[in-house]
């Protein structure tokens, strides 16, 4: 199901000829719980300058906070939900930034209510890559407990063979694992049975 | 080896609805038949909590009012023993004190997300603080083996005697995690 406030951001972007695929807790929530109430989307590189001076320039939009390959805004149709706009350049490895942003939307995503979201694989490449990684470590871990497959942990380290971000991601991957370890049998009830199929 | 428990009902008691098609077996001449109950909605388990059955349903709907705005699947939660006594549509969160089930509140509802949401924890914590007893907490993190969890969100700061298990997230992370998830109506 789409969320009101992500059909909001989807309205306000394709108003500016903006290409986004929506990714973090928004893409996450169309199969698994989620906390978050913003909407985050990527940008390719080369067309995240003018996104955000568009934006900038909507009278629907405020900036919120501005700072590198993150640009928070307010928009007014989504009711105080943030729209952070990421540059997908921080996460392409050896590829370049728009090859990266094509894969992603082609490859690694799908469609639902004529809007476009990275798989949950995805999601977990691009949280595991940012300096806040622990943290999102632990919401991969929640992820699995509530019915995601820990296999997908295998899509994470393919990703990251393609786009050659495995020194980086290896031993974060290595940390998830360790966490699953101690997480009780009984809580992974839905997402062992699916490994043994 | 493990202990586990069974429910049966006196002579005299109500029995279940048969929606809920408890009973097992009742043994002759015996004046208690042994029942287990099928839990498959929220007046399920309010029927078994008004049988003095310890379970609990725990929904997202109270963490998010408790200053966590999130959405998941409830979740029964039992006593561990009591786990094979009950047939449960909902997913089950295993719990090794029953009295944390009788009556929960914001302590226990910490201590419960702690097993599936640590994140969610400390944001509940956080928010809660006025109602976060240390000593309380310090007997529901023991109680439940959860130093772990609890060291990783830096429950110590609310109940320092809390034993170091593993190393904590760092500072900056959690305080993104509560600046990134403001209440609701906030």
């Amino acid at each position: 199901m789409t969320e009101p406030t992500v059909e909001a951001a989807a309205r306000v972007l394709r108003r500016h000829g903006i290409r986004f695929v929506v990714v973090g807790g928004q893409a996450i929530a169309q199969s698994a719980a989620t906390a978050t109430r913003d909407v985050d989307v990527m940008i390719s590189t080369d067309e995240y300058g003018r996104a955000v001076a568009a934006l900038s320039a909507d009278p629907e939009a405020t900036v919120a906070i501005e700072g590198g390959a993150v640009t928070r805004f307010g928009v007014k149709a989504m009711g105080g939900a943030p729209l952070d706009l990421i540059d997908a350049g921080v996460f392409c490895g050896t590829h370049s930034p728009s090859e990266f942003f094509t894969i992603l939307a082609t490859e690694y995503s799908f469609e639902r209510d004529e809007i476009r979201y990275v798989n949950p694989a995805a999601v977990w490449y691009t949280r595991l890559l940012t300096k806040r990684w622990r943290a999102y470590a632990e919401k991969i871990v929640t992820n699995i407990i509530d019915g995601l497959d820990p296999k997908l942990l295998e899509d994470v380290e393919r990703m990251a063979h393609r786009f050659g971000t495995e020194s980086s991601l290896g031993p974060r991957l290595a940390y998830v694992r360790e966490r699953l370890q101690d997480v009780p049998e009984a809580l992974l009830g839905s997402s062992r049975r699916r490994e043994a199929d | 080896m493990r202990l586990e428990t069974r429910l049966f009902r006196d002579a005299g008691e109500r029995p279940f609805p048969p929606r809920m098609d408890a009973r097992v077996r009742r043994t002759r001449g015996r004046p208690r038949a042994e029942y287990r109950p099928a839990v498959r909605s929220p007046r399920d388990v309010e029927l078994l909590r008004r049988h003095r059955v310890p379970a609990f349903l725990l929904t997202s709907d109270w963490v998010s009012r408790s200053g966590y705005p999130v959405s998941f699947r409830p979740w029964l939660i039992l006593p561990e023993r009591l786990v094979d006594g009950v047939e449960s549509g909902f997913r089950v969160l295993p719990v090794r004190d029953e009295e944390a089930v009788r009556s929960p509140g914001i302590v226990e509802l910490v201590s419960f997300l702690l097993r599936f949401d640590p994140l969610a924890a400390r944001v509940v914590a956080v928010r809660n603080r006025s109602s976060m007893d240390p000593a309380e907490l310090y007997r529901r993190v023991r109680n439940e083996g959860l130093e772990g969890p609890a060291t990783r969100v830096r429950l110590q700061q609310f109940s320092p005697r809390i034993p170091r298990v593993g190393r904590p997230l760092p500072q900056d992370e959690l305080r993104w995690i509560e600046r990134n998830n403001p209440p609701l109506g906030s």
